[in-house]
């Protein structure tokens, strides 16, 4: 719980300096005052969903493909939580959420792919250790 | 580390004696693997209780409460706690890996990363034990690196 908390916290601070720029952004094109406490029960709401996503993601138990899979659909949710809040001004053609569901992918996909090579560093890393540990009890041995 | 034996005839008692420039954390742990060659736990299987050597297991585990030592076929109970375990291996090539585990670094062939980050180390029986990320720095020491 204190580790999926941590997560919800770094996750909301993002997201609330995020929505304050959109929001910014939407005032000076639009001139709409986009009301603060929805702007915040969306950023409340959506981060339920982002660290649910990267909690699954990390989690060490459980076959590894499955939970990086289940981490991107948890996130889908958002984007139909961000079109109730931003909906009018945001995605004003249809197309708009799809194009924000591939950002998502390309963006989740990036991060797979990050902590997956960093891991596979750290693995080679181990291994030339432990290569080299056991080369140098053989020559003890002898 | 130069390693040199030597054989007396009339000596009653095998003799370590280890000399070194200076007591560092290389010695320490050498001096604590020796003593685990006089050092004996004990473990419950069958409801029969037996003298289990620490080099002889391959790692520990807790569940439900209850801590269990994997030898290479065997899955002894034993009626330690996992950090009395932990105190009681300490500066040896046990370590702990995750919440539930303390593993014999000896005992690890290769180590293997999954997409998403995780760690695993296959042991020299085949099991598979996850390296909690905390961890990885620990094993590191253990095995050499910084």
């Amino acid at each position: 719980m204190k580790k999926y908390l941590f997560i919800y916290a770094v996750a909301f601070t993002l997201l609330m300096i995020v929505f304050t720029f959109l929001s910014i952004a939407i005032f000076r094109r639009t001139e709409i005052v986009i009301p603060f406490t929805r702007v915040v029960v969306t950023g409340f709401i959506m981060t339920v969903f982002i660290s649910l996503s990267v909690f699954f993601f990390r989690l060490e138990k459980g076959n590894s493909i499955v939970n990086t899979v289940i981490g991107f659909i948890i996130l889908l949710p958002d984007l139909i939580i961000m079109r109730r809040t931003f909906g009018d001004w945001l995605f004003r053609f249809s197309s708009t959420i799809y194009l924000l569901a591939v950002l998502v992918a390309i963006i989740y996909s990036a991060a797979v792919i990050v902590v997956s090579r960093k891991a596979k560093k750290e693995e080679a890393n181990l291994n030339r250790l432990l290569k080299q540990k056991q080369k140098e009890e053989d020559e003890a041995e002898k | 580390m130069k390693i040199k034996v030597e054989e007396i005839m009339n000596l009653e008692e095998t003799e370590v004696i280890v000399r070194c420039s200076a007591v560092d954390e290389e010695v320490k742990r050498l001096v604590s693997t020796l003593r685990l060659f006089e050092e004996h736990l004990f473990g419950k299987l069958n409801d029969r209780t037996y003298p289990l050597h620490p080099k002889q297991v391959f790692y520990f585990e807790s569940v439900d409460n209850k801590v269990f030592a994997y030898t290479q076929k065997e899955t002894y109970e034993t009626s330690y706690k996992l950090y009395e375990l932990e105190v009681f291996l300490k500066n040896t090539s046990f370590i702990r890996v995750n919440k539930t585990t303390i593993l014999d670094a000896g005992k690890i062939t290769s180590f293997r990363s999954a997409i998403n980050g995780r760690m695993e180390a296959i042991l020299k029986n085949g099991e598979k034990i996850i390296i909690s990320r905390t961890y990885v720095g620990a094993i590191k020491m253990i095995l050499g690196g910084r």
